[in-house]
């Protein structure tokens, strides 16, 4: 760059404000009005974004609620499991899909997610029992989403008639794609 | 009608007409957007003159530059319920009414327009050095003459240029020192022949 006038970048970004300005046609801010003007805007609802928020937190709330009682409402009722119900699952057991209306249905019991104390031998039967490496004493059952309820109960009847002694394991039940199968894996 | 008590904006800045004026832009744009059409028209008439600035350097046809600044306003009307206020008006007007220089000038290259018919297209054709000026800012490329006009002509900011060109500051402060001195170069030659 030289000390020219016409090279100076200074002197030409003056140049270039000064002389590079130019003025809007007559009548453009008119146009732009009279478009504007002739589509009024429709008025902001803007009431309507907080109201809309607190239906959504409401309507989370009231499910949030409604899932926990559930919740403790089958902790209840899973305690209170009778022989009666465990006859019930046991025949189930055999066949499942006989009995999954029934027991999906919200009147029926729901099952815990975790049965402590299932036999070996009779959890074996379900499916073999992988090797653990850390000696665990529970495993992951991977169960239909079909059959959970079923095998839920059954887990329970076994647990419930354990024999003193024999070895068992707390199984925690994982519900799966209803096209899966029914897997025991290391937790 | 007078505006209900609680619905009225600040009496001190906005009870008539002449209190209007010297509201500013982001004022102008929330009145806007509840469908205010008084307030749209003061921030028309504030810009009118720095758009079509800005159109015409770019597009370099005054007939295109009418239309990006017509079309441009007409959008920024529809849109300004989405203007949040984050950045100045000035930068979201500008950056409007660019995106349609910028497809003038796709639509140009498509159809293969040729530049110099453009050029003398244009009746700002003084014949002083104010033309070599203009001629000059002409000859160089797109993407280094929005940098020119919006830095130099404008006088944005370099970051107000960045939001506008929709670019990183770096890319236009590079541009601009290239456009610069692709103008200097071109004014020079000139002045030699």
């Amino acid at each position: 760059m030289t000390d020219n006038g016409h090279t100076d970048y200074e002197q030409l970004a003056r140049r270039l404000h000064e002389q590079g300005q130019a003025q809007a046609p007559p009548g453009l801010a008119g146009d732009v009005m009279r478009q504007v003007r002739a589509e009024p805007r429709r008025p902001q609802r803007t009431w309507l974004r907080p109201v809309a928020l607190c239906a959504a937190v409401a309507v989370l709330l009231a499910a949030s609620i409604g899932g926990l009682a559930r919740i403790g409402g089958s902790g209840q009722s899973s305690s209170a499991g009778s022989a009666a119900e465990t006859r019930s699952a046991g025949s189930a057991a055999g066949s499942p899909q006989k009995h999954l209306g029934n027991l999906a249905s919200p009147d029926a019991v729901r099952p815990e997610r975790r049965v402590a104390g299932v036999p070996a031998d009779k959890l074996a039967t379900l499916s073999p029992l992988p090797f653990c490496a850390a000696q665990a004493h529970s495993y992951a059952l991977r169960v239909p989403t079909g059959r959970y309820a079923t095998v839920i109960r059954q887990l329970q009847a076994w647990a419930a008639a354990k024999p003193a002694g024999a070895p068992a394991y707390d199984v925690q039940i994982l519900s799966a794609a209803a096209s899966a199968r029914l897997a025991l894996t290391c937790p | 009608m007078a505006l209900p008590r609680l619905l009225a904006a600040p009496a001190a800045t906005y009870d008539g007409r002449m209190r209007l004026q010297d509201a500013s832009d982001e004022w102008l744009a929330k009145r806007a957007a509840r469908g205010d059409a008084d307030a749209f028209e003061q921030l028309v008439l504030r810009y009118q003159d720095r758009l079509y600035t800005l159109a015409l350097r770019v597009t370099l046809s005054e007939p295109d530059a009418r239309d990006c600044v017509q079309e441009g306003l007409i959008s920024a009307w529809r849109a300004i319920d989405r203007f949040r206020g984050d950045a100045r008006f000035s930068t979201w007007i500008y950056r409007i009414v660019l995106r349609k220089a910028y497809d003038v000038l796709d639509r140009r290259k498509r159809t293969a327009e040729p530049m110099e018919e453009i050029v003398i297209a244009s009746s700002d054709r003084p014949a002083d050095d104010r033309l070599d000026l203009i001629a000059a800012l002409a000859t160089l490329e797109p993407e280094f003459r929005a940098a020119v006009v919006a830095c130099d002509v404008i006088g944005m900011s370099m970051d107000e240029a960045a939001a506008a060109l929709e670019v990183p500051a770096g890319t236009v402060k590079s541009r601009l020192h290239r456009g610069r001195s692709r103008l200097a170069a071109e004014l020079e030659a000139h002045r030699a022949s």
